[in-house]
């Protein structure tokens, strides 16, 4: 039985200090045991209850740097925060990346939620909502027809052309589960993201929210098949801080678990619901447990 | 041993001409040619599009921070810079953690050049600011320095703000990763002289070392003005530069040119009149051009 659907793995952000060259590794591991695609986060300071702060690197750098780095993998952010950047020059950057990758990139796009990181860079936190639904109008429309002109209430782009012009069909992703960002988003993204804390980290959790996606789908005028259907899962190999430390550090559910053979049973489960691809938030996730689950991905090809 | 650096700036844009790009493989391939031919740095510019002044079209460039991810990937041993960032395509502190990323993937070796940016044409295609243009350029400095130097910043402008921000992951160099400004007149050589390593100019009516007497002389005084000994600053210029052999393209003003020895030359006199870094701009295909100015760097290490 071949794999029944697309596997990724997430590159550590703040779990601990990790250096470049240990992301560079990983990559080239998850790409070396047959993993689908990379993904990072993108994400500039988080700060605990007790006031520590930490914070990952750059995203779209490391993208790039990643594409550079690798051959064959997708690579994506999870997922690009629109409120970050200018539309105009987010969509630059990933017609930029497209293009080092040759070809590789998802493009994964959310509203942003975290408001420590907004407040410490002086991003509006309010009406996110509003400025996605701008934001994500001028990025499409660039990225799909090369030029726009736009005259909204957060942006105003005169003539904007994108050129060099993005490679045709980068794969749009909305990873969200409010409904305005989804009506907005629906008729046109490739596939949808879930995180697995929204939905308890288990298929029918999964399956519930994928009920709510294919409703507002209706809703669009949007075939349901025409949204490919994409899940974060939880997973744990050897040697992980486990659920007790992640329920104390995130509150997070109970992750998947067990044998190589035993998780790409789980994982399949997913598969048997209709999801196209999911990325595994691994505990730990280092070159070594990327090698281990490389068993999983392996279990699911036979 | 002249103590200059020379640096390569190609043009990582569509060609006016054609309206053909460089792909991604051309222009990691100039990077690693720099390299090898013995540049110091290679530049990559933070441009968006450049309106094509006889044709009403636009020549669009690629995006400068994936370039330089990258190309501080692909590279080893050669500085990778940007030349410079614009204050206005991007929040200044995450601007920092830019530069704090690349200087992290190359290990140590991104040159954070930074300006006050173009608003014009190029800005309103893309949405952005049209005016105050240095104002805000001074605003996103002061979250911009605190951070990439002490590593944190609280600030609240008009422009920009910053609220309890940390400059976290550091990279190699915490708060020393090289920072280089511009500067082509009095208000921006000030915040240059005040809080960069290097002050940096570029060639507008020519390339000749004669034409920057009064911009230089403007540095001299402005260091005396706030006390900063100008030999703490270096002082970089981009100019014009055709290959030895190559033919003169039609942007570069007065570009230096000639046999290897003229041209090394012309960099030394550069050097004589108070530049610590020189980067040469080509009108000409990079790949051709680089190596050929293999003896020019020669020459000008051997001086």
């Amino acid at each position: 039985m071949a794999r029944q659907m697309r596997v990724g793995v997430q590159l550590p952000e703040v779990e601990r200090p990790v250096s470049w060259i240990e992301l560079r590794d990983i990559a080239r591991t998850a790409e070396a045991v047959g993993f689908d695609s990379v993904w990072f986060g993108d994400h500039l300071l988080y700060r605990d209850d007790e006031g520590n702060t930490t914070g990952p690197w750059e995203a779209w750098s490391v993208l790039a740097a990643l594409a550079e780095a690798t051959d064959r993998v997708q690579l994506a952010p999870l997922v690009a925060a629109t409120a970050f950047h200018n539309p105009a020059m987010l969509a630059k950057k990933a017609a930029t990346v497209d293009e080092i990758s040759a070809g590789r990139l998802i493009l994964g796009l959310g509203a942003g939620w975290n408001k420590v990181e907004f407040d410490a860079y002086g991003f509006p936190y309010d009406r996110r909502a509003s400025r996605f639904e701008e934001a994500f109008t001028i990025i499409r429309t660039l990225l799909s027809e090369g030029h726009i002109d736009f005259d909204g209430e957060f942006y105003t782009l005169r003539d904007c052309e994108l050129v060099p012009p993005a490679r045709p069909a980068i794969p749009l992703m909305v990873g969200s589960q409010g409904p305005r960002v989804l009506r907005a988003t629906l008729p046109y993204v490739d596939s949808w993201n879930a995180w697995y804390a929204w939905f308890g980290n288990t298929p029918e959790g999964a399956r519930t929210q994928m009920d709510q996606v294919d409703a507002l789908c209706d809703e669009v005028g949007r075939p349901r098949d025409d949204v490919e259907k994409t899940v974060a899962v939880m997973v744990e190999g050897p040697g992980a801080m486990g659920n007790a430390e992640r329920v104390k550090r995130w509150d997070d559910p109970p992750a998947v678990s067990g044998s190589p053979e035993e998780i790409a049973g789980q994982l399949n489960a997913y598969a048997s619901i209709g999801v196209a691809e999911i990325q595994i938030m691994a505990d730990p996730i280092t070159a070594a447990s990327v090698e281990w689950f490389g068993q999983v991905l392996d279990e699911l090809d036979s | 041993m002249a103590d200059l650096s020379v640096g390569l700036a190609a043009f990582t844009m569509e060609d006016p001409a054609s309206g053909t790009a460089p792909r991604w493989d051309e222009i990691r391939r100039w990077a690693l040619l720099s390299e090898e031919t013995g540049f110091d740095t290679f530049w990559v510019a933070d441009e968006l599009v450049w309106e094509n002044d006889d044709k009403g079209t636009v020549a669009g460039w690629w995006e400068c921070v994936a370039l330089l991810g990258a190309l501080a990937e692909a590279t080893s041993s050669i500085i990778v810079g940007s030349w410079v960032l614009s204050a206005l395509h991007r929040n200044p502190g995450l601007t920092v953690k830019v530069a704090e990323t690349l200087d992290e993937i190359s290990g140590g070796r991104f040159l954070f050049g930074l300006g006050a940016g173009h608003a014009g044409r190029q800005g309103a295609i893309f949405g952005f600011p049209p005016d105050r243009t240095v104002s805000r350029y001074e605003e996103a400095l002061a979250v911009i320095v605190p951070l990439l130097r002490e590593g944190s910043v609280d600030y609240s402008g008009e422009y920009h703000s910053a609220e309890r921000q940390e400059n976290r992951p550091r990279g190699p160099r915490p708060n020393a990763i090289p920072l280089m400004l511009a500067g082509h007149g009095p208000r921006t050589i000030g915040l240059a002289v005040k809080d960069a390593d290097i002050w940096s100019a570029y060639a507008t009516t020519s390339s000749r070392p004669e034409a920057f007497a009064e911009l230089m002389d403007l540095v001299y005084r402005t260091c005396e003005e706030q006390g900063r000994d100008p030999s703490s600053l270096g002082r970089s210029v981009g100019i014009g530069a055709v290959a030895p052999g190559r033919e003169p393209g039609s942007f570069w003003p007065d570009p230096v040119s000639g046999s290897p020895d003229e041209i090394a030359a012309s960099l030394l006199q550069f050097h004589e009149m108070g530049f610590t870094s020189v980067e040469l701009c080509l009108d000409d295909d990079p790949a051709v051009a680089i190596p050929l100015f293999s003896d020019v760097l020669e020459l000008v290490r051997d001086a």
